[in-house]
């Protein structure tokens, strides 16, 4: 393909980094890349793949949009009320830049339609909400070898990390269950500063952008945590786990698996 | 500026190490990018670079005089060898001449 003088304006501060270029703007330009959750986590992460112009986005999510969710959400707006939060975060990116095609997927993954769902894109963008989605998400991108960017976020701490299945760790390795329902509280009833999973969605935008160019160190056997308040990052080694349950070389589990819905779901 | 070859902007150039008359430099690709200014006149030249292969020479005609001192230092930076920066006297028009070593 050859760019549009449009294009050429467009990805121009793209194009004359040594690291991107032409042909890394068009890597760019033909990734497709699949996002769990138009939330607080999404909004900014596709906000920025769209601008960055990632070629295809899709978006999973079975949610309306509320007014609770704006303090976060900025993909959405007080005119998209209402709306499913699929169909507003595709009106915004697309708006941002046509040259995106956003994908509009108005459900809820399970254990049934997930392995269809990611198959055709190139990297998982987890910003879902609750430890189900999690792990069903972490379980089939193992089972597929998609590249995952996970990240999560509570009160003023997030976290961050890329599971590259095969060459890494994966979110069981760190975690290897989910927590018991109510033990970890969720966003509605902890609580959770609208500016942090700005910081946290962009950081995934950018390991996203990292794995399309093939450039830098992904965040590979390691979880980047943030905390607000100090204002600090701290980056901890996360070892592949020899034992891990799903991405061992001797896997107790071999087929995905929807946890009870137990858990708070926001 | 009175004499053939600038200096302004290449001072910095640590590899800049190639001076050739004119006539001995052969290009393998001409681009005029006059009327353009900076970034769009760095990429149009690293668009046009990529087209290429190592070893291959390009000839850039520009007559934004920032974009005479700041293509030589990108280019430089990314890795590639200016040949020559040169002003041609009276036409507010410059010429970089410049080889592709690195993708």
């Amino acid at each position: 393909m050859e760019f549009t003088e449009d294009q050429i304006q467009r990805y121009s501060r793209h194009i004359i980094l040594a690291e991107v270029g032409g042909k890394g703007q068009k890597k760019l330009l033909s990734a497709k890349v699949l996002m769990v959750g138009a939330g607080g986590l999404g909004c900014p992460a596709g906000f920025y793949l769209a601008a960055a112009g990632v070629g295809t986005i899709a978006i999973v999510d079975d949610d309306r949009v509320e007014l609770s969710n704006l303090q976060r959400q900025i993909a959405h707006s007080t005119k998209t009320l209402g709306m499913l939060k699929a169909d507003s975060a595709k009106q915004t990116f697309e708006s941002l830049n046509p040259d995106v095609n956003v994908v509009a997927i108005k459900g809820r993954l399970n254990k049934d339609n997930i392995l269809d769902i990611i198959r055709d894109y190139d990297i998982v963008v987890d910003g879902s909400d609750n430890f189900p989605t999690r792990y069903l998400v972490n379980d089939a991108c193992v089972f597929l070898k998609k590249p995952l960017v996970s990240g999560a976020i509570l009160r003023f701490e997030g976290q961050v990390t890329t599971v590259l299945p095969g060459d890494g760790h994966c979110y069981r390795c760190l975690f290897e269950v989910p927590p018991p329902p109510g033990l970890v509280p969720s966003c509605q009833e902890a609580g959770v500063l609208g500016v942090l999973p700005g910081v946290i969605g962009s950081l995934q935008a950018m390991e996203v952008l990292k794995l399309i160019l093939g450039k830098g160190q992904p965040l590979k056997n390691s979880l980047l945590i943030y905390d607000a308040l100090r204002a600090n990052f701290r980056k901890v080694k996360v070892p592949k786990n020899p034992e891990c349950p799903v991405c061992s070389e001797h896997p107790s589990i071999t087929e995905l698996q929807d946890y009870d819905a137990g858990y708070c779901q926001l | 500026m009175t004499g053939a070859v600038s200096t302004q902007g290449t001072a910095s150039l640590k590899k800049c190490e190639v001076f050739m008359p004119e006539s001995e430099i052969k290009s393998d690709k001409k681009i005029d990018i006059k009327g353009l200014v900076c970034p769009y006149t760095f990429v149009k030249v690293k668009l046009a670079m990529e087209e290429m292969e190592p070893g291959q020479v390009i000839e850039i005609l520009l007559d934004y005089p920032e974009a005479a001192k700041n293509i030589p230092k990108s280019l430089s930076e990314q890795g590639q060898t200016v040949m020559k920066v040169q002003e041609l006297e009276g036409t507010g028009n410059w010429i970089i001449i410049a080889r592709k070593e690195t993708d």
